[in-house]
């Protein structure tokens, strides 16, 4: 398991299943978990769940929808609908891997995280941890539909980059690229995509 | 079974056609009423007469005393001070009912507090005082009423807001509650204990009232939509002296919420009223009570589309002017953050914390049973009627 005093709490988990799961936080608690991180939530059986952030949605009520159309809002007045009323930010993660026994695996986990368990943001460590065991998770973020998955992968790819060339690896980005080429070989298009995604990152 | 449409439809015909005629009646009510207005504005001396031998002939009275404004003012908004602090209280209340399981009343007061310019969020508390048995029991067993609940919850507000105030405070210091500052004399608290609640709970108030002016802290009651006709019952009485008619025979239809005389004097966004004293007589309210001041202002945005509300607050305020400009600036200011539906924000944010939903409820008493002994509790049952009702 994890050392959870290292990391930091972005949220708590709403619900969740196998393949991904919602977590909820306060607009206040916003500044730290960005799409494409990768977050953590710790299991009681000493499991911890992997994923990677793929949406994060602010939202609305009646009143909010009132103040937005008003014509000024003191500053006061805004920080209360941040820090003081009860509308969760869902953070949307999906599961990419599991850690068990200190080793990392990345298939969907035995069983999902449980309602207001604890995320957490993985820090430089967890990312070089998570990512040095091969490509394979790269096949959930593939998997997804009708969700932004070129950026997804730039998000990711960026963070772990960053973590795997301060680690002296350089090659580690190269390969899965290579990966990404092997995955995609069927599918042209999405694969031309994904690379034009990335060339943002050269 | 849902509403019977057919059957409406047959009453709506007859119902408009008596709306029809109800607004033809006010709106000739009002035209009285404006050139009563004009009348009394023109002879401010008679007017004070009227009003004096009302206050000494009539034992039941509640309308509008002017005070050294002339009663046709209309001021402008004046400039909002840069930093000031606003505290607002709102309570909400389960009143005990004998079809629940177990009697228990709850008064729960939300109050949020800004200190405006300085960028920080508003500070937040909730205050829930579950009311003891005594508090709940009448003489014989039976169970206190909404009324009564209500004046506790007023009482309740009034102490959180005291509390809320602070040495550190950015002045100057403004509270605000919903509703009139006052308390309101509810006929339906009966017999001789709902009149010692409501006479102690007045003390209580005017301590409060007295502590908060003290130390310069503004208490300020907000009415939306005010049905109150204050100015009515002024004219009523100025009428019977300019006809020589005895004061008790003032024309009980000349009854129009204020707002319908003032709405085509404050027709400028952000204008205010002249400031009256609101005179309250009643045979059970005690002398002690704070004197109310109160303008009426227009919280629209719009030109020529008034909103008018009423602001009440003590008497003591209106002897300062700036005090008066301040107040009239920070309320108009506040109602704007709602702009299309001009209501107080913080005020707004009081009820929501306030609020109690029937869900809530449930859980306290599911929470309070567990606190009874077993035998008792099986013993307390649910009436059948309402957990019925709780099925559909």
């Amino acid at each position: 398991m994890s050392d959870s005093s290292r990391s930091i709490p972005i949220g708590k988990l709403l619900r969740a299943d196998n393949s991904q799961f919602v977590a909820g936080c306060r607009v206040r608690e916003l500044e730290t978990p960005s799409f494409g991180s990768l977050v953590r939530a710790s299991l009681e059986d000493q499991t911890d769940v992997y994923g990677l952030i793929t949406n994060i949605s602010i939202s609305d009520d009646g009143l909010v929808r009132q103040l937005v159309s008003g014509v000024s809002i003191p500053g006061e007045y805004t920080a209360d609908n941040r820090h003081n009323r009860n509308l969760p930010v869902e953070i949307q993660v999906l599961t990419v891997g599991f850690g068990s026994n200190g080793r990392i695996h990345h298939q969907l986990p035995p069983r999902p995280p449980l309602s207001l368990d604890q995320l957490f943001l993985c820090d430089s460590e967890e990312v070089a941890h998570f990512t040095s065991h091969g490509y394979s998770y790269l096949r959930h973020i593939l998997r997804l539909e009708d969700q932004p998955v070129e950026e997804l992968l730039t998000a990711h790819l960026s963070q772990a980059r960053r973590v795997q060339d301060s680690l002296g690896n350089p090659d580690w980005y190269e390969m899965v690229c290579q990966r990404l080429i092997v995955l995609l070989r069927d599918d042209y298009p999405r694969l031309t995509r994904v690379l034009d995604a990335l060339s943002e990152l050269e | 079974m849902p509403v019977n449409y057919a059957q409406l439809e047959r009453s709506q015909g007859q119902f408009a056609a008596d709306y029809a005629a109800w607004q033809a009646e006010q709106a000739a009510q009002a035209g009285i009423l404006k050139s009563l207005l004009d009348g009394a504005a023109a002879n401010p001396e008679l007017l004070r007469q009227a009003i004096e031998d009302a206050e000494q002939q009539l034992t039941n009275l509640y309308l509008a005393k002017p005070t050294n404004e002339p009663i046709l003012t209309h001021k402008p908004l004046p400039r909002a001070p840069q930093s000031y602090t606003l505290i607002a209280a709102d309570g909400s209340q389960v009143v005990p009912s004998r079809h629940r399981a177990l009697q228990f009343g709850v008064i729960n007061v939300g109050l949020i507090k800004a200190h405006i310019g300085s960028g920080a969020p508003p500070e937040i508390s909730v205050e829930t005082e579950l009311l003891t048995l005594n508090q709940i029991m009448g003489d014989e067993g039976t169970l206190i009423g909404e009324d009564e609940v209500a004046l506790l919850r007023d009482l309740a507000e009034r102490k959180l807001l005291r509390q809320a105030v602070a040495p550190e405070d950015r002045e100057p210091v403004i509270t605000l509650t919903d509703g009139p500052l006052g308390v309101f004399f509810r006929p339906s608290s009966q017999g001789d204990r709902g009149h010692e609640m409501q006479q102690k709970v007045q003390r209580e108030m005017s301590e409060i009232d007295e502590e908060l002016r003290q130390r310069g802290v503004v208490t300020a009651g907000y009415i939306d939509k005010p049905g109150s006709a204050l100015l009515s019952h002024m004219l009523a009485v100025f009428q019977c002296k300019q006809q020589g008619l005895p004061l008790d025979a003032n024309d009980r239809k000349l009854s129009l919420s204020d707002r319908f005389i003032l709405q085509d004097i404050l027709l400028v966004p952000g204008e205010r009223s002249a400031i009256f004293e609101a005179i309250t007589r009643n045979p059970r309210k005690p002398a002690n009570s704070t004197p109310v001041g109160f303008f009426y202002l227009n919280v629209s945005s719009e030109a020529n589309d008034p909103c008018l509300i009423r602001l009440e607050f003590p008497l003591w305020v209106s002897e300062n002017p700036a005090l008066v400009d301040i107040l009239h600036a920070v309320i108009y200011t506040e109602a704007q953050v709602l702009d299309s539906h001009p209501y107080p924000y913080l005020l707004h944010r009081a009820h929501e914390l306030a609020v109690v939903k029937r869900i809530e409820a449930d859980e306290i008493e599911v929470m309070l049973q567990s606190q009874i002994d077993p035998e008792t509790r099986a013993r307390q049952q649910r009436s059948n009627k309402d957990y019925l009702k709780g099925l559909s």
